[in-house]
């Protein structure tokens, strides 16, 4: 280890250290823009380490008024705001464009796919139901057609129990698909299901609404108060995984 | 060989063209007539009893036309002879010596017979009355042609005018010192090209030249130094030789593929070959004419005799065989026909191909192949009218909303203009005092709201405040926090709406938003406030 230490040592001197060492060349160098895609709420954001991580299936998981439709407005907006493609797998025809382009989602960049079920107690009590099963269908032929900074999948609405009750080769195959390409794939359940291994879970714990204004006349919904927390394994900074590789390449050696 | 038809009557032509085509597909039309590739037909039409000579079979066809000219009731005079030149002037010589009576006499024609025997020409055998023909033989143009009176020219001047036109262009024009630049219209082409022939040959008719053979036997460089290369055009076509070759007009590509079955299919999966099949030979159409397809038209002949016709419109031009059979079929999955298939017919229309310039700065979008059959997929899965393009109604009514085509090549450039949404975003709500908004601030910000579709009926318990308790389906708890009324009405014309929303939060912690219909007093939960 000291002969390396010092061979190191000898090669910075001589600015050749740059030459030889073939980590850092691995990481990512382009723009924050290139490797995630935000939320465009800070706190969400520093959870996340700057947005929604390209090439890994992630999910965003809450209850029912905790932000996760604002969460996710923020992410197509900044998806389509920059000039690209956004696909929305809309399970439960639940999505309001009026809210959307105001929040500044280009709509014409926006692939809606509508599902067909708006009934929480069928889905609930079809185990399978097909309208399920289309839209995880319609989200892998999304992800394989290519060409969409962010797909998401909304499962908002549905049982943790009907989602449970799909084959666990399932997000493993979604998660394989969009490996190593530039889509982010997201997930909105309203329970922790599923993921890539680089993929990030968010949570949104429940918080109290924000109301502004006295009287019921003059007050107004200001939106949810968005708690966000990172369940699981924490992706690592481009730093941290710089040192993990580079003591892993130590280590090989 | 080449064989000019010379119609009496100009409104003529298009119907002795489509003659021509009968016979040649090497066709060129013009003002001097329609010129016919006549290379290789003599195995065609050559005599039966005598050798299968190459004027023979140019004997042949110009009697050919001349009857089918004859059949058709169309007068015509038809020349075939080495060079187009040569044919058109004898075919216009013949057509002016017959239309200076309407029905040629037998006079006539014994004169036309006798002058053109004694040009050693292969006269008519059998003149049809409004028909004649005239075979010059080869080397034999300037021979013939030395009779004919110069104004012949006049009647090739589209054939002369391009050439006497670039001779005349060829000369730079020296602009005097002092001399200001003088613009003028230049004249009609055609205009021209008459023009600068006509110009021609009075100039050589002020010479006491009278014929093509006068013109002829002129010596070549005193021509070309006293008019240039013009003079030698008019003496090169008066001795019947071609200042350019014949150029076939181009028929109209046509993309319409179909195959008639012998038996009937009644599944899609054998169907999907015979549609590859002819995907696969309307690419290479397609290819060959360098266009894309923006529209396809599947036309399907049933066993019960009806036509079951699909259109489908391409977001942009294409012609990639796969995508366009994976659409066909996709459609044919959504919209199966009725009956068993007969007849599988593909039309398209076409356009140019897409060029595209990409930009070094913008990211790059999926190419519009790819997004067409991505959407046809997915319409298989869901419904063609529930994907595409979300767009905002023309409407205040709540929800509204519209799905348009999913057409991202076409969306204008979002970096270019800002979004009307982020505009009132970033504008603050102001507030007046402690406790309100400043009237209408509040809508700038429209809440996002997750929608039921359609809407879930509730029961709301009020009081004089407003109301406490909501009981629907999944949303139920009393109320600890609301904001409301909000009055909204409109479409009072065609049934309309009017109603009473109100923000509210339940002791569960959700969010939502209930209104009431003022007609009736029913109350429902739009959506949830996420």
């Amino acid at each position: 280890m000291l002969a390396r230490a010092t061979l190191e040592s000898l090669l910075k001197d001589h600015k050749l250290d740059r030459t030889l060492a073939v980590f850092p060349a691995l990481r990512p160098t382009g723009p924050l823009e290139d490797q995630v895609i935000q939320t465009r709420h800070a706190r969400a954001d520093q959870c996340l380490e700057g947005g929604w991580p390209r090439g890994h299936l992630s999910e965003l998981c809450g209850s029912p008024s905790a932000g996760r439709t604002t969460l996710l407005l923020g992410a197509l907006a900044a998806a389509t705001g920059g000039g690209e493609l956004a696909a929305l797998v809309d399970a439960a025809d639940r999505f309001d464009p009026a809210p959307a382009a105001a929040r500044g989602v280009v709509l014409e960049r926006l692939l809606w796919v509508r599902g067909r079920v708006s009934d929480r107690r069928r889905l609930a009590h079809v185990r399978g139901d097909r309208s399920l099963t289309q839209a995880i269908r319609a989200f892998d032929l999304v992800l394989r057609a290519g060409g969409f900074a962010l797909v998401v999948l909304d499962l908002s609405g549905v049982p943790p129990r009907v989602i449970k009750g799909l084959p666990f080769t399932t997000w493993l195959r979604l998660g394989r698909v969009v490996e190593g390409s530039r889509t982010s794939a997201l997930v909105l359940v309203d329970s922790p299901a599923a993921r890539s291994a680089g993929g990030v879970s968010l949570e949104l714990t429940a918080a109290p609404a924000r109301w502004r204004g006295q009287s019921p006349a003059s007050r107004v919904f200001d939106g949810p108060s968005i708690a966000p927390r990172l369940r699981g394994f924490k992706r690592m900074s481009s730093a941290s995984e710089q040192v993990r590789r580079g003591a892993g390449g130590a280590g090989d050696r | 060989m080449i064989a000019v038809i010379v119609p009496l009557a100009a409104a003529d032509l298009d119907a002795v063209a489509r003659l021509a085509e009968d016979f040649s597909p090497r066709i060129e039309c013009g003002a001097s007539g329609v010129a016919l590739d006549a290379s290789g037909l003599s195995r065609l039409f050559g005599s039966a009893e005598g050798p299968r000579t190459a004027m023979s079979g140019a004997e042949g066809l110009a009697r050919e036309l001349a009857r089918q000219a004859a059949v058709r009731g169309l007068a015509v005079r038809v020349a075939v002879a080495a060079t187009r030149t040569a044919a058109a002037l004898m075919a216009h010589d013949a057509a002016h010596s017959g239309t200076t009576s309407s029905a040629p006499s037998r006079c006539g024609r014994a004169k036309e017979r006798s002058r053109l025997r004694s040009f050693n020409a292969v006269a008519e055998d059998v003149v049809p009355p409004c028909a004649a023909y005239l075979i010059i033989l080869p080397g034999r143009e300037a021979e013939v042609l030395a009779s004919l009176p110069l104004t012949a020219l006049a009647s090739i001047a589209d054939l002369l005018g391009p050439a006497l036109a670039h001779a005349s262009a060829g000369a730079p024009k020296r602009r005097r010192k002092g001399q200001g630049r003088h613009y003028r219209l230049a004249p009609a082409p055609n205009q021209q090209i008459t023009k600068s022939t006509d110009q021609q040959i009075d100039r050589l008719a002020h010479w006491g030249l009278q014929t093509l053979g006068d013109l002829a036997a002129l010596p070549a460089s005193e021509l070309s130094a006293r008019l240039g290369p013009a003079g030698l055009i008019l003496q090169r076509a008066a001795t019947g030789q071609d200042e350019r070759p014949l150029v076939p007009a181009t028929p109209a590509p046509s993309f319409l593929q179909s195959m008639r079955l012998e038996w009937p299919v009644d599944d899609l999966q054998p169907l999907s070959f015979i549609v590859a099949r002819l995907c696969e030979a309307l690419e290479q159409a397609l290819a060959a004419a360098d266009r894309g397809a923006i529209s396809l038209t599947m036309m399907l002949r049933l066993v019960t005799r009806e036509a079951y016709v699909r259109t489908l419109a391409l977001p942009s031009p294409m012609r990639d065989a796969r995508v366009l059979r994976t659409l066909v079929m996709l459609d044919l999955e959504s919209h199966p026909p009725g009956a068993a298939i007969d007849e599988v017919v593909i039309d398209v229309d076409v356009a140019p191909g897409r060029i595209l310039q990409t930009g070094l700065f913008e990211p790059a979008l999926p190419a519009p192949e790819a997004l067409s059959t991505l959407v046809a997929r997915l319409s298989a899965v869901a419904g063609s009218a529930r994907v595409g393009a979300p767009a905002l109604a023309d409407t205040h009514f709540p929800g509204a909303f519209e799905i348009k085509p999913f057409a991202p090549h076409q969306a204008p450039d979002s970096r270019l203009q800002t979004p009307a949404g982020a505009r009132e975003i970033s504008r603050p709500a102001v507030v007046r005092d402690g406790s309100g908004l400043e009237p209408g601030a509040w809508s700038l910000w429209p809440s996002v709201i997750r929608r039921f579709r359609p809407p879930r009926p509730a029961r709301v318990r009020g009081s004089a405040s407003g109301p406490v308790r909501v009981d629907a389906e999944d949303i139920r708890g009393d109320i600890v926090m609301a904001a409301g009324p909000w009055r909204t009405s409109g479409g009072w014309w065609q049934g309309g709406w009017d109603r009473d929303e109100w923000d509210v939060t339940l002791d569960t912690g959700v969010t939502c938003r209930v209104a009431q219909d003022r007609a009736t007093g029913k109350w429902v939960v739009d959506g949830v406030l996420d």
